[in-house]
């Protein structure tokens, strides 16, 4: 516990920071608002609408799935790669069969148009 | 590492490799010797190691596949779905071979059965072989079933046959998987693939309905198997089944938490395999699935369930047996009868199906609540007696549903022992089996199954099978009855108009593809081989009759 002391308190000293700073822009701030400052940055649409229930396309799930397959290597291959050198060829080989696994499945989502966004 | 040999997993790596090999091949668009070639090559190599370093027949296997992959854009060029299912076909028999290799080095001398691998996550035992065998046989037969249909409802995808493949895998491997991630895995991994399986038809309201039903409640009967799983290990420490059993038989395990474990994992598995309170998802699943799917959820998937709920019941949970037997009868009870009672008034063909293998999950649970060497080969002897003979019974609901062009039901197959009795006697065969009737497949599993009851003192439970039979040859009969006493609709005068004459010319065509007619024909046969023949069969699962402990 007390080793892991340290982390509590930067994580809080973290916390505070990101809060007070926000905390603190909203109130001393000053605030001359005007429909231009408003609305949409730079060159982006006005929303229609937020009707709540809105239909997303579906592509993005496809995307978010896509993204959820890199995330799970990642998560996989980061410690691998602190042991590899005690693991040997035998975790080399393994993990070049799961990323093999993956790199079929990859090729197919694109075979399939899985990225092609129309 | 050493001791994770690949021996030990040969089918499932080989039917994985398949699946992957497939998909790769699904999106080579014109040149598939892109694919095939490298493949083929690849696997001539490794076959020719394999054989060179003592293991003969998995090496032939593999080199033979290799041969046969280029070899098929070249024999069925421009029909990449059929290349596709003569893929995942070659691919399974592989598998098939594999498996009685493997059954056949363990059951010979020097041979190991009951043994652990892979760190003791697969089990090398009976219970895995035998699983194997009904799953790989159920999943080669269902192929070839299924092509022609899928073909004709414009849902052939390539991505059939990969699934099947997967789904296979994934049954298999929860046959032999002997700790609690390799069951969830492989849990998951059939599960998944049945989920989107059952939903090939998208456009098709039914096909929907039970892929949604399917997916959400094998998502929820899987979050309460892993709830219990996860309590088991906090209360064991331990994630080995063999360990798991070993722990509750001390003192020393807190009972109230092992209390909820047992009932959430038996809760779990009851789901999977569609005991009777836990079964209400079945009939619409098995109903709007595409046919060919269907079969493989009924033959394949329950053999797997129930090797799961065997190796659960009989591996980790021996020491609280009397506390989960008597609670498994009463479940076995349930199904058996409510499964008979409900399949009495329905009128599709696949909804009565459904009910039946709520009704056959019953009679299975009777040799697990047996809790003897006998009840587990009974167990065995019936899922797969309940897999042939069900395949044959789903055949020929394909051969109907691709000729009248809808659902099965009993109006649909009238007369069905006049216009064409090749496919009323296959099916009449099949529902004689699955009743149990002296002669064919089920009534050796059946007959096997009441024995290990009777033996081990579920006199009561046994007697309610009895009935429960009874009430069910009343359906199978009834179906038998409308193919062959009742007249064919077009042949009724009152209702012979002209369009239903021209349906009438287009019903006694035999308009079967090759592959329905073998792949039923094939499991017909094997209905009456297993009927007339036993011994064999008995044999077989009485050595092996071995569960890692």
């Amino acid at each position: 516990m007390d080793a892991m002391l340290p982390v509590l308190i930067l994580g809080l000293i973290a916390v505070g920071f990101a809060a007070g700073s926000i905390a603190v822009s909203n109130l001393v701030g000053p605030k001359r608002l005007n429909p231009t400052k408003l609305g949409a940055y730079e060159s982006g649409n006005e929303p229609l609408a937020d009707v709540p229930g809105t239909r997303f396309s579906v592509k993005f799930y496809l995307v978010a799935m896509l993204f959820l397959v890199f995330d799970v290597e990642a998560v996989f291959v980061y410690p691998w790669a602190v042991v590899l050198r005690e693991l040997g060829w035998a975790g080399l080989w393994q993990m070049v069969a799961f990323v093999g696994i993956l790199g079929v499945a990859f090729v197919y989502e694109i075979g399939r148009g899985g990225l092609e966004w129309d | 590492m050493s001791d994770l040999q690949p021996g030990q997993l040969a089918p499932e790596l080989l039917a994985t490799a398949a699946a992957l090999v497939l998909l790769l091949l699904a999106v080579s668009r014109r040149r598939p010797q892109l694919v095939m070639l490298p493949v083929g090559l690849g696997s001539i190599a490794l076959g020719a190691w394999m054989v060179l370093g003592g293991a003969v027949v998995p090496g032939a296997v593999v080199g033979l596949l290799g041969v046969a992959a280029p070899l098929l854009p070249v024999l069925l060029p421009g029909r990449p779905t059929l290349q596709q299912a003569w893929g995942g076909g070659l691919a399974l028999a592989g598998a098939l071979v594999l498996t009685g290799w493997q059954l056949a080095v363990a059951l010979g001398d020097g041979g190991a059965l009951g043994v652990t691998g892979w760190r003791g996550s697969i089990a090398v035992d009976g219970l895995a072989g035998f699983t194997r065998i009904t799953v790989y046989l159920s999943a080669l037969l269902v192929i070839p079933m299924g092509y022609g249909y899928l073909q004709e409802r414009r849902i052939n995808r390539a991505e059939v046959e990969p699934l099947i493949l997967l789904a296979a895998v994934g049954m298999a491997l929860l046959g032999a998987a002997n700790d609690l991630v390799t069951i969830v895995v492989a849990l998951e991994v059939l599960s998944f693939a049945l989920y989107v399986l059952a939903g090939l038809a998208r456009r098709d309201r039914r096909s929907q309905e039970s892929s949604l039903k399917y997916f959400v409640s094998g998502a929820v009967a899987s979050a309460v198997l892993l709830y219990g799983m996860a309590l088991l290990y906090l209360a064991t420490g331990s994630l080995e089944l063999p360990a798991i059993g070993a722990a509750l038989g001390s003192v020393l395990v807190p009972a109230a938490l092992v209390a909820v474990a047992l009932v959430l994992v038996a809760v779990g598995v009851a789901f999977k395999v569609a005991l009777a309170p836990f079964h209400l998802w079945a009939p619409d699943v098995y109903q709007g699935a595409p046919t060919s799917v269907t079969a493989l959820m009924a033959a394949a998937t329950k053999a797997a369930a129930f090797a799961l709920l065997l190796r659960m019941a009989l591996v980790a949970f021996p020491a609280l047996g009397d506390v989960w037997a008597p609670a498994l009868a009463v479940l076995a009870a349930a199904s058996m009868l409510y499964g008979a009672v409900a399949a009495l008034v329905q009128a599709d063909l696949k909804r009565i199906l459904a009910y039946s293998s709520v009704t056959h999950a019953g009679y299975a649970a009777i040799g697990v609540v047996a809790r003897s060497t006998d009840g587990l080969g009974a167990t065995m002897t019936y899922l797969l007696t309940y897999a042939v003979g069900s395949l044959a019974a789903f055949g020929v609901v394909i051969a109907v549903e691709r000729r009248r062009r809808g659902e099965v039901t009993l109006a649909t197959i009238r007369g069905l022992g006049r216009t064409s009795p090749l496919l009323a006697g296959i099916l009449a065969l099949a529902l004689l089996s699955l009743a149990g009737i002296p002669l064919t497949a089920g009534f050796v599993g059946k007959l096997e199954v009441f024995r290990a009851g009777v033996a081990a003192g579920w006199t009561w439970l046994v007697v309610i099978g009895v009935l429960s039979s009874v009430v069910a040859a009343g359906f199978y009969l009834r179906i038998a009855g409308v193919m062959f006493l009742e007249e064919a609709p077009d042949a009724a005068p009152a209702t012979g108009d002209a369009d239903e004459d021209g349906d009438d010319e287009d019903a006694r065509l035999p308009v079967l593809s090759t592959g329905l007619s073998a792949a039923t024909a094939l499991s017909a046969a094997l209905v009456l081989v297993v009927g007339l023949q036993p011994a064999l069969l008995l044999e077989l699962a009485a050595q092996a009759s071995v569960l890692v402990r």
